[in-house]
């Protein structure tokens, strides 16, 4: 144990909510943003997946709203330090977006409008846990959540699910995103509490 | 990233739900304005609780760490924080933290700083770094503070009244939107109390 603090005595999280460590559970849905928040219009809009040279999948809206669907419900967790259970989210799986494509690549690097990115292992965009997501609660998503669609990969730190998506490129190297190269965990597993670069 | 250990040499506060701590840490390895630090605090039982603020001082060699803490009434740590932390007493941290909101020396360009309540924080870091840097340095490029404050959540600062005061060319109001007159240093420069 550490340092006690005299006098501290805490606020426990009520016992039946399992949270990752160093979290609290909030029911707001807070927004943290590097910069501004892009306009997007729809009918400009436009989803590819790339191997660095070639563009191999190209979707606009409506291409890509043509897509199977999915209803989520997934437990958000941000670096941050809060936590919002249970959210309700509509988006199209990354297995339907990545399906026909063939390719060696270990590694993705997904790119936003307004020049964010991250970067992922391939294998953790497969099997059922990655969406392109564009509805929340029912509702189309809002700008300051990432609309008109966000990635949605709940099983790590938030900042893994960019909002304001506009496309992946598959990558044989891993290559550290913008958060990632500002001091803060490659992979970000929130039950691993991988926060900051040098965690284990 | 390591925990460190800091022992409190100074409380002030700031406003009536704003205090400013002092910490003097070993080892402590500097920092950017505008980065933060992860404080743990842990109870008897080892019951332990995080949570991030933003570093109020400037950069300095000597291990001094200043946090401004807002008190959130429903808070479990920021009450403990600005109401029994007292002087002499340790305290956990690790960091800095954030290499994106940041200001280091070798930028001069003009910048214009907003804030909201205690959004201050962190650019007060900026403004204390650029004061240490000399403010000749950026004589012609002042930069602006627009605080943004409520009448319950004002951060004021006034101990850089002096600072400021001696540095007419390092920190220039720009606008600053308030419910009510604001007491922060730019603003008492302009409008002498």
């Amino acid at each position: 144990m550490g340092t006690v603090s005299r006098g501290f005595f805490g606020r426990r999280t009520v016992a039946d909510v399992k949270l990752p460590p160093g979290q609290y559970l909030t029911t707001d849905f807070p927004v943290l943003s590097a910069g501004p928040t892009p306009k997007i219009a729809l009918e400009k809009w436009e989803f590819t997946v790339d191997d660095g040279t070639n563009v191999l999948r190209r979707w606009n809206w409506k291409s890509f709203r043509e897509l199977p669907t999915e209803n989520i419900t997934a437990d958000l967790h941000c670096v941050t330090r809060w936590s919002k259970l249970g959210t309700h989210w509509e988006g199209v799986s990354l297995d339907t977006i990545l399906g026909e494509i063939e390719s060696d690549a270990e590694y993705a690097v997904v790119r936003s409008y307004g020049d964010y990115t991250t970067n992922l292992p391939l294998a953790d965009l497969r099997n059922k846990q990655a969406w392109i997501a564009f509805r929340f609660d029912d509702e189309d998503l809002a700008p300051e959540h990432g609309g008109p669609a966000r990635l949605l990969i709940p099983h790590l730190y938030l900042w893994k699910s960019a909002k304001w998506v506009r496309g992946i490129r598959l990558m044989h190297e891993d290559q550290p995103g913008f958060w990632e190269s500002l001091g803060y965990h490659d992979y970000g597993d929130p039950w691993r509490e991988q926060r900051y670069s040098g965690d284990e | 990233m390591m925990w460190r250990v800091g022992t409190v040499v100074a409380l002030h506060d700031e406003t009536p739900t704003a205090r400013t701590i002092t910490l003097q840490v070993v080892d402590w390895p500097s920092h950017v304005a505008g980065q933060h630090v992860d404080v743990r605090l842990t109870a008897p039982d080892g019951y332990s609780a995080v949570r991030s603020y933003s570093l109020a001082s400037a950069p300095n060699a000597e291990g001094r760490v200043e946090l401004t803490v807002e008190r959130l009434p429903d808070g479990e740590v920021s009450p403990y924080l600005t109401q029994e932390l007292a002087v002499g007493e340790r305290l956990e941290l690790r960091g800095p933290i954030g290499g994106w909101f940041v200001w280091r020396s070798r930028q001069t360009e003009p910048i214009q700083l907003i804030a909201g309540g205690s959004g201050i924080v962190p650019l007060m870091g900026m403004i204390r770094s650029r004061a240490a840097a000399g403010g000749t340095v950026y004589k012609g490029h002042p930069e602006g503070l627009a605080a943004t404050a409520w009448p319950h959540r004002r951060i004021c600062y006034r101990r850089d009244d002096l600072v400021f005061q001696a540095n007419p060319d390092l920190l220039r109001v720009r606008s600053h939107i308030i419910r009510r007159k604001c007491c922060c240093p730019a603003c008492r420069l302009r409008e002498p109390p």
